[in-house]
């Protein structure tokens, strides 16, 4: 019935305990470990004799020559000095983790429980006001909508493939909205709450589920793999993890051109199994890349349930092994991933802790709700001292919490941050996909009845924010919306049969192909590139000559054999 | 049509491919059959012109990408000392380590940071270590640099990567460090794939490569990092991409290669003239997409072909130019046309001066041809 994970989540331990009993179970100084770095600080390179640095090493920082001789000896045996860092000896012969000592589960962090009533003490930077709460609360039910219209549509075989975010409604929304609007999206596939939430209509939904001419991938991929450059959303690609270092390099890239943006990358926890994973957060931390790794642990990758994916303390427990701050959030309370990633924005871009930053500043900010312990979203450093960046899309929400902090703080160095969000696939992985066949309905069912929308609106009727009117109008119109959409789409024709070859090689101009200020000048397969279907209205398509040749044979054939055309595709 | 192969600008390269030394080569030769591109240490370098091998004429053409651009990066494993084969040497010290840096060793992780840091608009430029080590990035090349610009209708690519891996066999490199991958990587629509056979095609082929609005890998034939001396041009330029090279012409076979074994192609022609045989000889340069009406106009003239590379003969990118000669030229053909080629094993140690396609065995393949 319940995730492993969050099963062993009942430990709550703190992150703070298990770091201290990293640390405890690593040395034998009782001093290490106690400051800030825990097990970060015994393997890091500690030549700044900081508080954490164990006495030894502060002898050596202020004593004379013959006492630094004795104190470099001792140093020797108290330390193994590697490139890596310092690492402390011990007698003990000990391992760490495993039954005999465990490392503590990383609890999960959430605001909002499961009847929809505010978590007593809940740590809430950035609290959500009546508008935010209502746009959250309308793109998550909008995408629920949508989700189940276009699953329908799918199987009354209106088009080929689809997938649905149930259960992550509040992952998907909570997370687009913590985000800047032109911090890069580097997806999975389950992600369309996001794209939903930057302002892609479902005419452009509509568009790409169905293939047609207005489809911006000029309909070559399956249904769901869509993209878009006006909403920096890098386009899906099927393979897993695949996207995770691209998200590193393009962070990478923000943080060389000192832009106050980031990349962030969607996985699942299948994915966080794939040799790409682990390459790109261990790149992320060691480049220090500003980079957010959100993982939805939805608890199946296909059939797989997650304890068979993986031993150790979840995705979020390897974080800190990486070298990166991580975090466990409730993933379905959108609050509580809305504040993890705002939060975790700041961090990556080099800012201060909200709390710190609040802390330092005087606690100034918004005011604190009842019971809750908020500050403002006021100071940043690092990346974050540039202007905010204007919204590149249409939708509501975008630019929320990002940067808006104008403070003095010092900035920390950029760097990766990692967010679990612990959810539940309530729907099938694809329409190509019977869970039935590898789960019990009572263990569908006990999630669903934990569905994120229903609990996030719970909350805002508690606020007196919303009602039963509201709710049924919202749904009404949505549900007309996307019909409409689908049969707009639907009359759009297909792309072109030239597509087919159109984008594989950029489009061979005078000055492109490496051809630009060449020693020699173009030979005779330049030439032909120049000349590449200039017949048959293939001319300004730029193809490479075997591409061109291709492209006209093609047409040839179709034209001859219009029985094994698909339908509907323009022979041109 | 009798294609202007060449750069025609570097009438001083020819004249000194032409002009094999035969100290080292005499060495190779029995080792592996290959000749080298040798500069004649008696004479200065020409005007304009320095003397390089192949690895400085690498570090040459990095350094002009990165001074030339400045959201260029060079980047791998080792490659802040100067990289394992001293191709980077000098580049963090004049572009500091902000562009010019190490990564942990993943090669799936180099080539998708690359991607990532390409696709955000910069030029990136990465390091393979050796070409045998590429496979961990085949899924990246293949399912996304390659498919990048397709698969979202032109929307987003990764133009700007170059993946840069030394290829070949050396003498002493066995099962995983003698490897030449290129076939794996031509079948793959989208990426450009280049192999140079000079210094001075190397510096330019690679300038031009890292300029290429598509992704590029390109192979580096490393036994030619030091072995392979010639004047090479100063200053930028590049070398059209896709656009093959006449090494020598010839009447009565064309001989088409890329990579180190144009040179070895170069010699059995030179040994074939004293036979009173006639070789034209081919560098592909670039084998995805590569120069079909270059090589077919040549064979059309010659009627007859050898291509030839290290790689194992079955699936090789000898049968892509096999096939297509076979195809378009078919009525011009007086001969099959033959390849020469490793053997269908893995590098054998020990065994390499039988595995490689030296000179005496592509010269065989001629005598066959004309013999047919």
């Amino acid at each position: 019935m319940h995730l492993p994970a969050l099963a062993a989540a009942r430990q709550r331990h703190s992150l703070s305990e298990l770091l201290c009993a990293l640390a405890r179970a690593a040395t034998p100084v009782a001093a290490l470990g106690s400051g800030h770095g825990g097990p970060c600080a015994t393997v890091a390179p500690c030549r700044s004799h900081t508080a954490a640095a164990a006495s030894g090493a502060r002898r050596y920082a202020v004593s004379t020559r013959s006492e630094s001789v004795a104190a470099a000896r001792s140093t020797v045996d108290a330390y193994l000095e590697v490139p890596g860092g310092r690492v402390p000896y011990t007698p003990e012969l000990r391992f760490l983790g495993g039954p005999d000592a465990p490392i503590p589960t990383m609890p999960c962090y959430r605001t909002i429980d499961s009847t929809g009533q505010d978590v007593p003490g809940a740590h809430i930077p950035h609290p959500l006001s009546q508008e935010l709460s209502l746009r959250l609360y309308g793109a998550m039910a909008r995408l629920q909508t949508m989700d189940t219209m276009f699953y329908e549509a799918q199987r009354q075989g209106r088009f080929s493939f689809y997938l649905t975010c149930q259960g992550e409604e509040a992952t998907n929304i909570g997370s687009a909205a913590g985000l800047g609007g032109q911090d890069m999206v580097f997806a999975q596939y389950r992600e369309q709450g996001v794209l939903l939430w930057r302002g892609y209509t479902l005419d452009q939904f509509a568009n790409q589920l169905l293939g047609n001419a207005l489809e911006p991938g000029k309909g070559r991929q399956m249904p769901i793999h869509y993209g878009s450059p006006e909403l920096a959303y890098q386009t899906i690609s099927s393979p897993l993890a695949t996207q995770m270092p691209h998200a590193v390099g393009t962070a990478y890239g923000y943080k060389m051109d000192r832009l106050p943006r980031v990349a962030v990358t969607y996985f699942g926890d299948g994915a966080s199994s794939e040799g790409d994973a682990h390459a790109a957060f261990n790149f992320a931390a060691v480049l220090g890349a500003p980079c957010l790794f959100v993982c939805r642990n939805n608890g199946y990758a296909i059939s797989t349930p997650a304890h068979e994916q993986y031993k150790g303390d979840g995705i979020a427990g390897r974080g800190p092994m990486y070298g990166i701050p991580s975090i466990r959030v409730d993933g379905g309370d959108v609050r509580a991933v809305y504040n993890a990633v705002v939060e975790a924005r700041r961090r990556a871009l080099g800012g201060q802790p909200a709390a710190a930053a609040a802390a330092a500043a005087g606690a100034a900010g918004a005011a604190a709700a009842p019971g809750q312990h908020c500050s403002g979203s006021g100071s940043s450093g690092g990346l974050l001292t540039e202007p905010a960046v204007g919204a590149v899309g249409k939708g509501a929400g975008q630019g929320q919490g990002q940067g808006q902090g104008q403070g003095q703080q010092q900035a920390a160095e950029p760097g990766p941050v990692l967010i679990e969000c612990m959810s539940y696939r309530s729907g099938h992985h694809s329409t190509s996909d019977d869970s039935t066949r590898y789960r019990t309905s009572e263990e569908m069912g006990a999630w669903r009845a934990r569905d994120p929308v229903a609990r996030f609106r719970s909350w805002l009727v508690r606020q007196g924010w919303w009602d039963e009117a509201r709710e049924a109008e919202l749904r009404r119109s949505t549900r007309q919306e996307v019909l409409a959409a689908l049969d707009r789409a639907a009359q759009v024709p297909k792309p072109p049969l030239s597509d087919m070859f159109t984008d594989v090689y950029a489009p061979l101009t005078a000055a492109a192909g490496g051809g630009g200020a060449t020693a020699g000048g173009g030979g005779a397969g330049g030439a032909a590139a120049a000349a590449g279907g200039a017949d048959d209205t293939g001319a300004g398509l730029g193809l490479p000559p075997h591409l061109a040749a291709q492209r006209a044979a093609t047409l040839d054939f179709a034209r001859r054999h219009p029985a094994v055309c698909p339908p509907d595709v323009p022979l041109r | 049509m009798l294609p202007c192969l060449g750069p025609g600008a570097q009438p001083n390269l020819q004249r000194l491919i032409s002009a094999v030394q035969t100290t080292f080569a005499a060495r190779l030769s029995s080792l592996s059959g290959a000749a080298l591109v040798q500069a004649d240490a008696a004479t200065p370098a020409l005007p304009g012109h320095t003397r390089l091998n192949l690895c400085n004429a690498v570090n040459d053409a990095l350094k002009i990408a990165l001074e030339s651009n400045d959201r260029t990066y060079v980047f791998g494993e080792d490659v802040s000392f100067g990289g394992v084969f001293r191709c980077t040497v000098g580049l963090l010290e004049r572009f500091g380590k902000e562009r010019v840096f190490n990564t942990p060793l993943s090669e799936q992780g180099i080539v998708g940071f690359g991607i990532g840091l390409a696709t955000a608009g910069h030029t990136a430029v990465a390091e393979i270590q050796f070409a045998d080590y590429i496979f961990p990035a085949f899924d990246q090349l293949v399912n996304e640099a390659a498919k990048y610009r397709y698969r979202s209708g032109g929307h987003f690519h990764c133009g700007g990567l170059t993946v840069r891996a030394p290829c070949g066999a050396v003498g002493h490199g066995g099962h995983y460090h003698s490897q030449s991958p290129e076939s794996f990587f031509t079948h793959v629509p989208g990426l450009r794939v280049v192999m140079p056979s000079s210094p001075a095609e190397a510096k330019g082929l690679l300038l031009a490569s890292i300029r290429s609005p598509d992704p590029v890998v390109f192979f580096e034939p490393k036994m030619m990092y030091r072995t392979a001396v010639e004047d090479v041009p100063e200053g930028d330029y590049m070398l059209p991409l896709g656009v093959a090279r006449l090494v020598a012409e010839g009447s009565d076979i064309t001989l088409v290669g890329w990579g180190q074994q144009v040179l070895v192609l170069q010699q059995a022609a030179q040994l074939l003239a004293g036979e009173g045989v006639s070789c034209e000889v081919i560098d592909l340069r670039t084998l995805a997409p590569w120069d079909v009406e270059s090589v077919c106009a040549s064979v059309s003239k010659t009627g007859r072909l050898v291509v030839s590379h290290e790689a194992p003969v079955t699936g090789g990118f000898g049968a892509e130019v096999a096939a297509t000669v076979a195809q378009r030229c078919f009525t011009r053909l007086e001969s099959p046309p033959l390849r020469v080629c490793g053997a269908d094993t893995p590098f054998p140690l020990v065994f390499e001066p039988l595995y490689l396609p030296g000179v005496a065995r592509v010269a065989d393949a001629v005598r066959q041809a004309l013999d047919f």
